[in-house]
């Protein structure tokens, strides 16, 4: 369990993490979403106690990390930026962690051949391709067989089977009861991963709930009716309106909603006897529900690269979410 | 899924880890990179060098007949030899030690690691004083033999008390130094700049201090308490023992201002 309590991170006047509170689970993968800038890094550097707080806390397993007697045992930690001395090897490197905590050189060659480093564990950690160090940031993650792991972007630079690794890997942890933080660019990646997702924006909470949840918030999570019965189907409309829906007819006999769910949409029609041709949901990928979540906290991006969120009349509150 | 996990680890005891380990741990980073080894051979590299010239010199001064030919002996040229080159060997290690990690990013390992900053830094010091020790204890020994060598017959007669007290003084010089260079890179976090500070200090401040009439400042700054500790001086103001307390003092100094500095930022 990992548990933020108004964690609050300024340098001078820029506030980088603005009063976070919320619970990452043990028992399931919780995603860390936000875009560059938006002050993931900064918030998993104060769980790992490198930056202090300006105020509120960061603590794992109820306690500040850096109160922990044995921290490489509590929390196992992948960070983007780079922390290994290009002319150490591997093992040595590993080794070095492992003697912080009396943690045998066996173990090492265990987590080694577990990444699948072992071939190259001698080799100087400079000579590593992107992918290599980052299965040797996950080796160190590991080594303490913590019931905590945060991964910052774990699969950056790994080919298609690295990434699918992690991902089960990542998957395995959380069924073994671990809490698993990861954060990822890769939407599609994440959605595969992630059982929760926890969304920032400059500095900002915008959303701690189900994966799911999210993407059935999105406003191109719409379902798509049909039937013949045009007087019927103007009722249903105005009783999707009346129930805070937004309704858009879009050919000869069909609608689309959103704001309601299926079977919502189902019952109603079911109530005013009305014949359906279709009922069909249209689910929103991550990355749409995300794109839409975040556009109003973009730090550093061009206007254009981000679409505007689609929908009736533009009008998108991101407080909805929450 | 069948992706391979290890095993589970064994509990913790007790006394896993601590100071101990974070010793430990120093003691394989610092073993595990090849600047290590490059800046000992330097050192040694050096030392020789400098006995060598000072041996030269004299006997060929001898040799021409020059009247006012220098003379000294072997200790004094010995530690010579280490206050004006080997020195900045250990000098470059202690700097190394820790901002090696800043400039690499191994200190958000390290702090992952052993995250009380004064356990992080206390390790280095304990790695650092054993080490430099003995590596004070065959530089002055080397410098002994190697000047007895080099001087040959030109050599002024020197007791075993003197011949004790230089190498007794480089082996204590040398931790104390290499401890005051840590406390400076602590402090900066850069290891040009620390080198750069170093050298000002050991250096260039002593010999510009005199010409301001300010010569009695630089007695006491530690390129001048080092070598009173080594015996590499007339022994003026202060001896060999006061020496020694005043570069503790400043190691001391250092070595605080260092852990204050890693203490109050973030890594």
């Amino acid at each position: 369990m990992i548990t933020l309590r108004g964690l609050t991170k300024r340098y001078g006047e820029k506030t980088a993490v603005d009063n976070i509170s919320l619970d990452i689970a043990p028992g399931k993968v919780t995603g860390f979403l936000g875009p560059n800038g938006a002050g993931k890094s900064t918030t998993m550097r104060m769980i790992l106690g490198l930056d202090k707080p300006t105020s509120g806390q960061a603590l794992v397993s109820g306690k500040p990390y850096t109160t922990l007697r044995h921290p490489v045992r509590e929390v196992g930690a992948l960070l983007e930026a780079r922390s290994v001395h290009p002319g150490r090897s591997a093992r040595n490197h590993l080794l070095a962690m492992a003697r912080t905590h009396s943690i045998s050189a066996k173990r090492v060659d265990e987590v080694l051949q577990t990444v699948g480093l072992s071939e190259v564990a001698n080799k100087r950690a400079g000579s590593f391709s992107l992918g290599m160090g980052q299965r040797l940031g996950i080796a160190t993650a590991l080594l303490g067989d913590p019931p905590i792991l945060i991964l910052d972007e774990p699969v950056n630079g790994l080919d298609p089977d690295g990434v699918r690794w992690v991902r089960d890997l990542t998957r395995r942890l959380a069924a073994e009861g671990r809490t698993v933080f990861l954060s990822s660019h890769l939407m599609s990646e994440m959605e595969l991963t992630a059982d929760h997702l926890v969304v920032i924006g400059k500095g900002r909470l915008l959303a701690d709930l189900p994966m799911t949840e999210l993407i059935a918030k999105s406003s191109r999570h719409v379902v798509r009716l049909q039937s013949p019965q045009i007087r019927g189907l103007d009722l249903l409309c105005s009783r999707l309106t009346a129930e805070a829906a937004d309704v858009q007819w879009t050919g000869d006999g069909e609608i689309l909603i959103r704001g309601a769910s299926a079977s919502r949409v189902g019952d109603l029609a079911h109530e005013i006897g009305l014949r359906l041709h279709e009922l069909t949901l249209i689910s929103a990928s991550l990355e749409e529900a995300y794109i839409e979540l975040t556009s109003g906290s973009v730090e550093f991006g061009t206007s254009s690269a981000r679409s505007q969120p689609p929908g009736f009349g533009g009008r998108h509150e991101k407080a909805e979410v929450l | 899924m069948t992706v391979a996990m290890p095993g589970r680890l064994p509990a913790a005891k007790r006394s896993d880890g601590g100071l101990k380990g974070a010793v430990a741990s120093e003691w394989t980073k610092f073993w595990s990179v090849r600047g290590t080894m490059w800046t000992l051979l330097a050192g040694t590299a050096l030392l020789l060098g400098g006995v060598a010239l000072a041996a030269i010199s004299t006997r060929s001064q001898h040799e021409d007949g020059t009247t006012d030919a220098f003379t000294s002996s072997a200790p004094f040229v010995g530690a010579t030899a280490v206050a004006f080159l080997a020195q900045w060997a250990v000098a470059v290690l202690g700097v190394m030690v820790i901002t090696s990690e800043y400039s690499t990013g191994t200190i958000r390992a390290t702090t992952q690691w052993v995250p009380n900053r004064g356990r992080v830094l206390l390790a280095k010091v304990l790695l650092l004083v054993p080490v430099l020790f003995v590596l004070g204890l065959v530089f002055g020994g080397a410098a002994l033999i190697l000047s007895d060598i080099g001087l040959g017959e030109y050599g002024e007669p020197y007791t075993d008390a003197a011949a004790y007290d230089t190498v007794i003084g480089i082996a204590l010089y040398m931790p104390m130094l290499g401890v005051f260079a840590l406390g400076l890179g602590t402090l900066l976090r850069n290891v040009a700049g620390a080198i750069s500070v170093l050298f000002v200090i050991l250096l260039i401040v002593p010999i510009l201090l005199p010409g301001l009439n300010l010569g009695a400042i630089a007695d006491y700054l530690p390129g001048d308490a080092g070598a009173n500790l080594m015996r590499a001086s007339t022994g003026e103001p202060y001896g060999q023992a006061v020496g020694g307390l005043i570069m503790l003092g400043w190691t001391l100094a250092s070595i605080y201002a260092g852990y204050v500095t890693l203490r109050s930022k973030d890594a």
